[in-house]
């Protein structure tokens, strides 16, 4: 008993002192990693990776109860970057720069460079699916017509961390929220994936910087690829039938110069389902949302029905058009994000099996129907506008 | 050790050595100190005998209590006419009664008129006896008898001439402290008595709260210096024989010289002494004891001390405190969660705090992870270190707390609130979060009503955090998992210590997972009332006693 006791205690007790012996990191020995960007190198070959990570120091309370710095003026982040002939090799290039362990276990951003998608993202979801340390809710963006290297460093005004503010934007609700698994599950898939665009735009108004990131654009791939983006209505006529808008503002302009009407989306209800018609496949969008009027800039009295079906007839035709336009430009590029061959697949195999290898140009000619479906749920208090 | 391993089934909880068996606990037990009781005398030695000769029985019993300068000796000559002598320790007897009821009595007595025929006293002791209004009387006819009535039992002992009895009366009495509420075991609704050192005090206001002739007291004495009286506790016809006659059989083995308090009894008679979950309840308050009595329960009181123990006992009394029952039962529902909630705050959570800021950084809100990296960036000692410096310091403030005087308690207080909360944060000895964890964790081992478990919960919190500082998360498993095994082992009387969960009674599993209204109380604990375990009849339900309303059997 005793003896046992004793052997117990003694183990605890060395295991205090090998301290090497134990897995334990402790977390001021981290570099926290909150955003990395992936690059082709100048050489066009090798991967340029660069690693956003946040200088703990700047941030929160450190000593008396007191920010270190205040919010936004001092840099609360530094950015690193290493090449290499791998995305890991690069990564190894950025540990050997810095004197912390890099962790990678907070990533919440991965921006990818518009060479490197062009060239292709399978190697780096290969790594990002196979790291243990690496989340799979790591939201997935595409830099707009720049490298991730730039992205990385643009300071947020608002957030300390500008990792935070491009999460806060994709979980909006008005943008794609595309993580890696997503990404990952529709690349693995039949379909093709997709993931939003990130974009720098310069803020006059701004003291501290001249530059802040918005997430619009969808960045459009076939297969690991990034062919072609999705910009202004053709993204938002995307955002539509994709399931990922929870939130909206939208405006028409009425015909006849009776003058305009804001609406806010209530609700969306959308779905696709492939039919055959005559050995061939037809695609069939439904779309149906409710909207709540928001601002009534028209000549229309809203009580009446008969005056808010020309509200509720304008905003589909604009919907429609906006769907018909996205629907219109992936087909040109023969992409699929909407998973129109997964269904296929699915509930067509034999079908499926017998067009794959032209499905790209069968999907090209492909006649879409749609049936849009709108309603305006609450007209307001007032009828007319003031 | 062996005897751990036999998988005993719910009828069966009686530990196999000793088994006392039922007709035990027929046998006449005194049903209070107060009352005379018939025994009769044990043969002593001829030589111990008392001799009709007053001055040699006095000679001798000065000869005895040489050395007790506390001892009066009294002479005094009764109405009778006779010489006697009364004995009695001073200070430990009520002086007013000796006045009044001894003394008195005796000396300025009328004599009584009484039938001729039929003579009530036929000796000279029962004659004095009818004189003596004290209530208790009770012969004594060897010196070693009566040395023990005047020492242990603090009568007060009559010798007359010319007999070979003298006589011990009652008149205890002598200085106690008041009754008053027990500081440990406040509440805001309930009772506020709490049981004192007298035995005689403490049986009183048990007796007021349990009005039954069931109520079984049985006293012995421990200790073969301090002979303390002890009393066992519990109601026939609702304690589990098996169990009563256990404990009896328990104490009756304890051979030691002294018990000065009932935590002796404890350690000398609980089932696992190794274990640091306490298997036997101590409690000051009277209410608790007449209430676990009528679940079944045994409750042992001593001289000398105002705790009582109760056994046996389960895991989850420990996080029910008296007042859960005196309070409305929406309320103490909501506490009664929280408690639980808090006693896995004050076991895991420091221990959580350092595995996960040291192994797996990876499980807590980036927002959240930054924070402690922020606060963690100026300290020098890895998070372990640091969590049992705060830990350590936090139980010595505690300590220290406890045994100061009342008037130096708030200069450590607030010395320890600055030292440890705010200059250590600002000299960037401790970080703030770790600042944090400490205080809630304090808090949270002061939510659990019962000291002793809470003791427990401190010391394992301990290990948890060297293993959880060293192995991570597994550790706090795998140190939980041992403690899970422990408890399941673990037995108070016999009884398993996780009933009703384990083994699962589901009858009994209402009143741990919430606290049912009174009326729903139907059953009693079944691992301590076997053989009478309805509480009440149904019809307390609302459904049958409310006016209008469906009646649903």
């Amino acid at each position: 008993m005793w003896r046992r006791l004793a052997t117990c205690l003694s183990l605890v007790a060395s295991s205090l002192v090998c301290t090497g012996c134990w897995d334990s990191t402790e977390i001021d020995r981290l570099s926290i990693v909150t955003m990395t960007g992936i690059d082709l190198a100048e050489d066009g070959q090798s991967v340029r990776t660069s690693v956003q990570i946040a200088r703990a120091s700047e941030l929160g309370t450190t000593g008396g109860g007191l920010p270190a710095t205040s919010t936004g003026s001092a840099k609360a982040y530094l950015v690193e970057s290493g090449e290499g002939p791998t995305e890991v090799d690069a990564v190894s290039k950025v540990i050997s720069k810095l004197p912390r362990k890099l962790f990678m276990g907070h990533r919440r951003v991965i921006v990818i460079g518009e060479d490197y998608a062009r060239h292709g993202v399978g190697q780096l979801m290969d790594e990002v699916v196979r790291n243990p340390q690496s989340r799979l809710r790591t939201y997935v963006v595409v830099a707009f017509h720049e490298q991730a290297t730039k992205v990385l460093q643009v300071p947020s005004d608002l957030n300390r961390l500008p990792s935070d503010a491009i999460v806060e934007l994709e979980q909006s609700g008005s943008v794609a929220a595309v993580d890696a698994r997503k990404f990952t599950k529709q690349l693995t898939s039949k379909s093709d994936p997709y993931a939003m665009g990130i974009r720098i735009f310069t803020n006059e108004m701004s003291e501290a910087s001249k530059e802040g990131l918005t997430l619009d654009n969808i960045a459009v791939f076939q297969r690991e690829k990034l062919v072609d983006w999705l910009e202004g209505p053709a993204a938002k006529g995307f955002l539509w039938i994709s399931k990922d808008l929870r939130q909206d503002n939208e405006t028409v302009i009425l015909p006849d110069d009776i003058g305009k009407v804001s609406v806010r989306l209530g609700s969306v209800r959308t779905s696709h389902h492939v039919t055959v018609v005559g050995g061939q496949p037809e695609l069939n969008i439904n779309l149906h949302t409710i909207f709540d009027i928001n601002q009534n800039a028209s000549r229309l009295s809203l009580l009446r029905s008969s005056e808010m079906s020309v509200v509720r007839s304008a905003l589909r035709n604009e919907i429609r058009s906006q769907v018909e336009m996205a629907m219109q430009q992936l087909q040109r590029d023969r992409a699929d994000p909407l998973g129109v061959s997964n269904e296929l697949f699915k509930y067509y195999p034999g079908l499926w099996h017998k067009i794959e290898p032209e499905w790209r140009e069968v999907y090209a000619h492909m006649p879409i129907h749609y049936n849009i479906d709108v309603n305006i749920r609450n007209a307001g208090l007032m009828s007319s506008s003031l | 050790m062996r005897s751990k391993r036999v998988i005993r089934r719910i009828g069966d909880w009686t530990p196999h050595h000793r088994r006392m068996h039922l007709d035990r606990l027929n046998e006449p037990v005194l049903a209070d100190t107060m009352a005379v009781t018939p025994s009769d005398p044990p043969p002593a030695p001829p030589a111990d005998l008392l001799k009709p000769d007053l001055d040699a029985n006095i000679a001798l019993l000065r000869d005895k209590l040489q050395n007790a300068a506390d001892v009066v000796f009294r002479p005094l000559i009764g109405s009778f006419g006779k010489r006697g002598w009364i004995v009695y320790v001073d200070g430990l007897s009520d002086m007013e009664l000796i006045d009044a009821h001894v003394l008195k009595s005796l000396i300025q007595a009328e004599p009584k008129a009484t039938d001729p025929s039929r003579p009530l006293a036929i000796t000279l002791p029962e004659e004095a006896a009818e004189q003596v209004t004290t209530a208790s009387v009770k012969p004594v006819r060897t010196l070693s008898e009566a040395v023990e009535a005047i020492i242990v039992e603090l009568q007060v002992v009559l010798f007359l001439e010319g007999t070979a009895t003298a006589l011990a009366l009652n008149a205890g009495g002598g200085e106690n402290r008041a009754i008053s509420e027990p500081d440990a075991e406040a509440v805001v609704r309930g009772p506020r008595e709490g049981f004192n050192e007298s035995l005689r005090t403490s049986i009183t206001l048990l007796r007021r709260r349990v009005r039954t002739p069931d109520l079984a007291i049985e006293t012995m004495q421990l200790g073969t210096y301090t002979q303390t009286k002890v009393a066992l506790c519990y109601i026939r016809g609702i304690a589990d024989a098996e169990i009563v006659s256990e404990v009896r059989t328990r104490l009756k083995r304890i051979d030691t010289d002294s018990i000065i308090d009932t935590g002796y009894i404890e350690e000398f008679i609980e089932d696992n002494p190794f274990s640091p979950f306490p298997q036997i309840q101590n409690t000051e308050r009277p209410d608790v004891v007449a209430s676990m009595l009528v679940e079944g329960r045994v409750a042992i009181l001593a001289d000398g001390s105002p705790f009582a123990l109760i056994a046996p006992i389960n895991f989850w009394g420990a996080l029910q405190a008296a007042e859960d029952y005196y309070e409305r039962f929406p309320i103490v529902n909501l506490i009664r969660w929280l408690r639980y909630l808090f006693m896995f705050i004050a076991l895991y959570l420091p221990s959580l705090y350092v595995a996960i800021t040291t192994f797996h950084q990876e499980m807590l809100p980036t927002k959240l992870l930054l924070s402690i990296a922020a606060a963690r960036e100026v300290t020098p000692l890895p998070a372990i270190a640091e969590c049992l410096l705060m830990e350590i310091t936090f139980e010595a403030l505690r300590e220290a707390g406890i045994r100061l005087p009342k008037a130096v308690g708030s200069a450590i207080s607030i010395v320890g609130a600055l030292v440890i909360g705010q200059a250590a944060v600002e000299a960037g000895i401790v970080s703030a979060p770790m600042v944090i964890v400490v205080a809630i964790t304090g808090i949270a081992s002061f939510v659990i009503p019962r000291y002793s478990f809470a003791i427990a919960i401190r010391i394992l919190r301990f290990g948890m955090i060297l293993l959880g500082g060293t192995i991570g998360l597994f550790g706090i498993i795998a140190f939980t998992i041992v403690i899970i095994i422990h408890l399941s082992s673990l037995r108070s009387i016999g009884v398993p210590y996780l009933m009703p969960v384990s083994p699962l009674t589901r009858k009994n599993m209402r009143d741990i997972v919430s606290r049912p209204p009174h009326w729903a109380m139907r059953w009693r604990p079944i691992e301590t009332s076997k053989p009478n375990s309805q509480r009440q009849s149904q019809a307390m339900a609302p459904a049958q006693r409310m006016p209008r309303g469906k009646r649903r059997i």
